[in-house]
């Protein structure tokens, strides 16, 4: 990172705050018809969502990827849209935080981080990406599967959505396919419907408990490669409460005859650290799910590569590094997570193991 | 945290900010995040309404702090000067006294009023020439207690000075400024 961008993630990482209450006041000046338009359009809610953006642009500030801000605007969009709020005041909302910003940045910073809301800005109207609209289909046995299984679970009936992917595995299903086919499709797609608006967060969280049980009898009733004497540990990054793409890694590397050890959610960098040594981890993956993770990754990655006498390899993942391929370098991992079955094989190589075909 | 000889807090944060260090901005709130606090706190009417003064005086303290001039002012004294200014600023904005002001908010309105009491302008004069004669250390300590409303305690954090040597510096420069007046009206 260079000394400016630095300087500049800085700088709004720390008033993010303020930075937000000016614009969210300009945002009023400027649209005194918003106030009551939508039951949500009360100021602080406006100054939460502008200091969620300004720490938003920090995080890609600091990576020096502006697709970062980008691609969570567009996404901000289509929330926005899928909840009845006016997009124009999506756009309204970041052209005023443009003006705070040009307006009480020091003069060094101001550059930057207006371009990088230009960009985001620029990119709004643009339709949204193939990943975005990815949905279940019901003609696809396993994504027929995983519709039965989100019914059951969303109706609370956590034992016949367990049933349903168990039953499958016995009729024949691989349980890496149960893992990747059925599971995490179904995952993926509470997370559109939430998007979209049309689940709540409790639904969320139902379907994610049923999975993690489904989950722990798939990885148990398992057959294991024989031990490769490797351990790995995986987690997610301090900030990053989503824990469930580190469970199934920890669960493949282990079905993959590792030692795995999953520590779950946001960990902080110097127990990450610790716990790298107490285990004698050859391998630690971790995860971040936004942006705004990314310093902690970076911190975790620094407080390891620290540690004396050790060559822990690290793998990082999740969606905070989706629209920036090339980050996981920068951060001083060794290797960018995509899914869990190439997880394995990456770790694998890099810790020097052979492969059993799979 | 490290000091100069003269026994001032290093003096080079706000020009790191000035030309954007990394790292410049954490340590300048690390180290004055408490002085900030302390003003805000005593200024504001409720702790909410401190911690937007805090978040706002950073913001000022980020986009002025290449106008420092070390020559003119210690680091100290230039952020007192930043926080007071938004204080008054904020304080004019909600347009009522927060509970336990003290006069030192409004000093300068309170002398603009004064304009006709002439004599006592002129004592304020011949103290801040008094005042100009001290040793920078003594002279910035004074200026935080008498002029910013800090306790000696909060001097001391924000100078990095030892308690009893802000004591000692505040006891002597006070009393060449009081000899110095003493000549002055003889």
């Amino acid at each position: 990172m260079s000394e400016p961008t630095s300087f500049t993630a800085e700088i709004l990482e720390a008033s993010a705050s303020a930075y937000a209450a000016y614009a969210a006041h300009l945002f009023f000046d400027r649209n005194p018809d918003s106030v009551d338009r939508d039951t949500t359009n009360d100021m602080s809610a406006w100054k939460a969502h502008l200091t969620q953006r300004v720490l938003e642009l920090s995080a890609a500030v600091g990576a020096e990827e502006p697709a970062i801000f980008a691609a969570r605007v567009r996404w901000l969009g289509k929330a926005f849209r899928a909840r009845d709020m006016a997009k124009h005041d999506l756009r309204s909302s970041l052209d005023c935080l443009r003006a705070v910003l040009a307006e009480e940045l020091p003069e060094i910073a101001r550059d930057t981080a207006t371009s990088y809301i230009d960009s985001a800005l620029a990119e709004l109207d643009q339709p949204t990406s193939q990943l975005e609209n990815v949905e279940l289909h019901p003609e696809k046995s396993t994504d027929r599967l995983a519709l039965q299984y989100l019914q059951a679970a969303l109706e609370g009936n956590a034992q016949r959505a367990i049933d349903t992917v168990i039953t499958a595995t016995n009729n024949g299903l691989s349980t890496n396919d149960a893992y990747l086919k059925v599971l995490l499709p179904a995952q993926q797609e509470i997370g559109r419907l939430w998007h979209t608006g049309d689940l709540r967060i409790s639904e969320e969280h139902l379907v994610t408990t049923t999975t993690e049980r489904v989950m722990a009898i798939l990885a148990h009733r398992a057959t294991r490669s024989a031990a490769t004497g490797k351990t790995v540990i995986a987690a997610t990054v301090a900030g990053n409460s989503h824990h469930l793409a580190v469970r199934v890694l920890a669960d493949f590397f282990a079905i993959a005859g590792w030692r795995s050890i999953c520590l779950g959610a946001d960990v902080p960098p110097s127990d990450l650290a610790t716990a790298t040594v107490y285990f004698d981890a050859d391998l630690l993956v971790i995860s971040a799910a936004l942006s705004t993770q990314l310093k902690a990754t970076r911190q975790t990655i620094e407080e390891v590569r620290q540690l004396p006498d050790r060559t822990t390899k690290i793998l990082v993942g999740g969606c905070g590094f989706a629209e920036a391929p090339d980050l996981w370098r920068r951060l001083g991992a060794d290797g960018q997570a995509q899914a869990a079955d190439s997880a394995v094989a990456l770790g694998s190589r890099l810790v020097g193991l052979e492969l059993a075909d799979a | 945290m490290s000091s100069n000889q003269t026994g001032n807090p290093s003096p080079n944060i706000l020009a790191r900010l000035g030309y954007g260090d990394p790292g410049a901005a954490e340590e300048c709130i690390d180290r004055y995040g408490g002085l900030v606090w302390s003003l805000a706190r005593r200024y504001s009417p409720t702790p909410a309404d401190a911690e937007d003064a805090v978040q706002e005086i950073f913001l000022a303290v980020w986009k002025n702090a290449a106008r420092f001039d070390a020559s003119k002012a210690s680091e100290p004294t230039f952020i007192n000067m930043i926080a007071r200014r938004r204080l008054i600023d904020l304080h004019r904005h909600k347009q009522r006294r927060p509970e336990g002001t003290s006069s030192d908010l409004e000093l300068e309105t309170m002398v603009d009023k004064r304009s006709g009491e002439i004599e006592a302008r002129a004592e304020v004069r011949n103290a801040s020439e008094a005042i100009k004669d001290l040793r920078k250390v003594e002279r910035d300590a004074i200026l935080l207690s008498a002029y910013h409303g800090m306790s000696h305690r909060e001097i001391s954090e924000s100078m990095d000075l030892p308690l009893g040597t802000v004591k000692t510096y505040i006891r002597r420069g006070l009393n060449r400024v009081r000899q110095q007046l003493e000549s002055v009206g003889q």
